[in-house]
């Protein structure tokens, strides 16, 4: 007897352009407080992230949290890493030795540079579109033709083949975007306190961040104070300045500046 | 200059003043001698004939020359070939005379000089076919064709036969050389305007391809052919070109790099597919295509590759990972691919290297044993961001040696809050001394009163008499 043609009509067929993730796989950041803000309890895979910083000089901090990530993933699962990076006049341009300090060997990383936003654009499609690569990565230094569409191809594409994408945009840029998360990054000074560096009698403790979620489908977006602890490849939540005013009072407020939710 | 036929038969010399030329024929037509487009169409003729041979030279002012050696059977057979040659050119306008025969020499003197636009002499037979030819057939000045002549020896065969030497000391080496040459007893290399491709496979089609989308078809059929015959011989190529012959003689080169040996059909059909897309916006087909050529260069061995049983990346990925990095290479060039290698150096803009992407990467040592090395332990004590360059700021330290307590990067003041340092790192001794790494620099790490973090040098020692300066050059997270 043939099949019921009626049935595989009821089953929910995928919606064309549907931007959710396909798998439901993530890793977590190592700090519970920052999981809590991203969709499902984790950072998925297979998505697109963006990271800025909250002002100009804050790019490195935002470098250095999409780094982080990059490093943790790695962790877990080592892999190739496609690194776009558009050529502007004022770059940022990487120092491997560097990374080992963050934790990312740079052997896994591929450094690609591109002249054209067009081309940085079409570097990272194709890049989504190979399943042997691990993570794709681009640090947009001035964005022109990136828009909605251009962040849902990417999306899309990530989906497909289960490829996390992070993309450093220029502080200020906003917009809608169809990315599964926006990581809003601040610098903080760091506390000699930290048990790392007191026990090493380092002048220079771990890095902090003030990291606003400031969007994320499905979970309620904040922010969160956190360290990153190279050693142990986590961040840790910075609990004596939990939830506090990101900055002491001399600092004037800038512009593209969230305050906290 | 030069005449057509048509303009000899009505008795039109070369060397002829105009005046006579046009009293003998009112209705000549003349064009002024333009050598250097004249050298421009002989180059973009020979790159046409290289479909019938690899190994095609032009010989100015209006001679080619191929090796059709052990390659006419494929046009079947010398007679034919000659045949096709000749009728190509009358159909692109050019008037030929071809001969084919065992040396350079040879072929070129019965193509100058013989009786029919079409010779062919087997070699045995070279002797006999130069004899009745004039000496001037034999590539030699002018004014010794004169003496020759004048002394009665006015064909080849006259020279034949006689003693070398004798003839040597009176009229020069050049003589007996090109004598030589010509009859095969001394070599003769044949430069080719391209260099020969190690494979090559080619499609002819009756009817010209005006479209891309035909082109890109009939390259899977010449693909597929070439990276049998790799495959067979165990050969790996890194270069391809494919060429596409038009009609009316003009060539169109599309060449690809492969980052390692390739040896894959769908690869490279991929690869020439994207650049056809690249090139559709400006393509001329003219009047179609009617000749493909696929050539592989560069090749190698392809030692057979064994799989890795530990947890390395899986062929398939390898081999996937691989078509990406070719497809980027040929789009936006393999020198905007780099993956950094350590360099031992301490001098931190040295310590790295951006390699472009390019062969089968040996055996790298790790990152990590070697930053250990560099700084001395583990921890995070090199910035992720280096400045393409030191940039100078304006810095005040509160004693000699020590770090900085305020300085000012592109026009903004930071308030040194925390610092660690210095690290010493003196220039390299074997380097050649210039001038920024001659001078040791004091490295320290900063972090400002907001949390910014920057890597600063001193460069120069005070107790050396040296005028310090201060530079930022890395940027921390």
């Amino acid at each position: 007897m043939p099949a019921d043609p009626v049935i595989p009509l009821r089953a929910p067929s995928p919606v064309p352009g549907d931007i959710r993730p396909a798998c439901s796989d993530g890793f977590s950041t190592g700090c519970t407080a920052l999981d809590a803000r991203l969709p499902g309890g984790r950072l998925e895979l297979g998505a697109l992230h963006e990271i800025q910083g909250t002002s100009y000089r804050d790019r490195a901090a935002a470098l250095g949290v999409m780094l982080a990530l990059i490093a943790r993933r790695l962790h877990t699962k080592p892999g190739p890493v496609i690194w776009c990076e558009l050529a502007g006049p004022d770059p940022l341009p990487l120092h491997a030795p560097g990374l080992v300090g963050v934790g990312i060997d740079p052997a896994l990383i591929t450094r690609l540079k591109l002249r054209h936003e067009r081309d940085f654009l079409w570097a990272m499609e194709e890049a989504f579109d190979c399943s042997a690569v691990a993570i794709v990565a681009g640090a947009l230094d001035n964005e022109r033709i990136y828009d909605f569409t251009a962040s849902r191809r990417l999306a899309l594409r990530a989906r497909k083949s289960g490829v996390s994408g992070f993309l450093l945009r220029p502080h200020g840029a906003g917009g809608t975007s169809a990315a599964a998360t926006r990581w809003q990054i601040a610098n903080r000074p760091s506390q000699t306190s930290d048990p790392y560096y007191a026990a090493r009698r380092r002048p220079l403790g771990l890095p902090r961040w003030q990291i606003d979620i400031s969007r994320s489908r499905g979970a309620k977006p904040g922010t969160i104070n956190t360290i990153w602890n190279h050693a142990a490849l986590s961040f840790d939540l910075d609990s004596r300045l939990a939830d506090q005013p990101a900055f002491p009072a001399d600092r004037p407020a800038e512009a593209g500046w969230r305050s906290a939710v | 200059m030069a005449a057509n036929p048509a303009a000899r038969r009505a008795g039109i010399l070369t060397d002829q003043p105009l005046a006579d030329a046009r009293a003998l024929c009112p209705v000549l037509k003349t064009a002024d001698h333009d050598p250097a487009a004249d050298q421009a169409a002989l180059e973009r003729l020979a790159l046409w004939c290289i479909r019938y041979s690899p190994w095609v030279a032009s010989h100015p002012p209006d001679g080619l020359c191929l090796d059709m050696t052990g390659g006419s059977h494929l046009f079947g057979g010398e007679e034919m070939l000659a045949q096709t040659l000749h009728g190509q050119l009358a159909r692109m306008g050019v008037t030929s005379r071809i001969a084919i025969a065992k040396t350079i020499g040879a072929a070129r003197a019965l193509a100058h000089h013989g009786a029919d636009p079409i010779t062919i002499v087997q070699d045995r037979d070279t002797a006999t076919a130069l004899a009745p030819l004039p000496v001037s057939a034999l590539r030699i000045p002018a004014q010794q064709t004169e003496r020759l002549e004048r002394v009665g020896l006015k064909t080849i065969g006259a020279l034949i036969g006689k003693p070398r030497a004798p003839l040597a000391a009176r009229y020069g080496m050049t003589l007996v050389t090109r004598l030589d040459q010509a009859l095969g007893q001394k070599g003769e290399t044949l430069s080719p305007i391209t260099a020969p491709p190690d494979y090559r496979t080619y499609l002819q089609f009756p009817e010209p391809l005006l479209l891309l989308d035909q082109v890109r078809q009939a390259l899977v059929g010449l693909a597929r052919p070439l990276c049998r015959t790799l495959c067979a011989d165990g050969i790996g190529a890194r270069v391809f070109t494919l060429s596409l012959y038009r009609v009316d003689g003009h060539v169109k080169n599309i060449t690809l790099r492969t980052s390692s040996l390739c040896q894959q059909a769908d690869h490279l059909c991929r690869l020439f597919g994207e650049a056809l897309d690249r090139m559709q916006a400006d393509y001329d087909a003219g009047f179609g295509v009617e000749h493909i050529v696929l050539n592989a260069f560069a090749t190698e061995t392809a030692r057979h590759r064994q799989p890795r049983l530990d947890y390395g990346t899986p062929p398939g990925e390898a081999a996937e990972l691989g078509l990406l990095l070719d497809r980027y290479g040929n789009r936006l060039g393999f020198e905007n691919i780099a993956r950094p290698v350590p360099r031992h150096s301490h001098i931190p803009e040295r310590a790295e290297q951006w390699r472009p992407l390019s062969h089968d990467d040996k055996k790298q040592e790790s990152w990590r044993d070697f930053v250990h090395h560099l700084q001395g332990g583990d921890f995070p004590g090199r910035p992720i961001v280096l400045l393409p360059r030191p940039e100078p700021v304006s810095a005040i330290a509160a004693v000699p040696d020590g770090p900085p307590v305020r300085f000012e990067w592109r026009r903004l003041e930071h308030r040194v809050q925390k610092a660690e340092g210095p690290e010493r790192i003196a220039p390299e001794w074997w380097a050649r001394p210039h001038a920024q790494a001659a001078l040791t620099r004091d490295y320290f790490r900063i972090e400002d009163a907001q949390g910014y973090r920057f890597w600063l040098f001193r460069l120069g020692l005070y107790e050396r008499g040296e005028v310090p300066r201060w530079f930022l050059h890395g940027i921390f997270a």
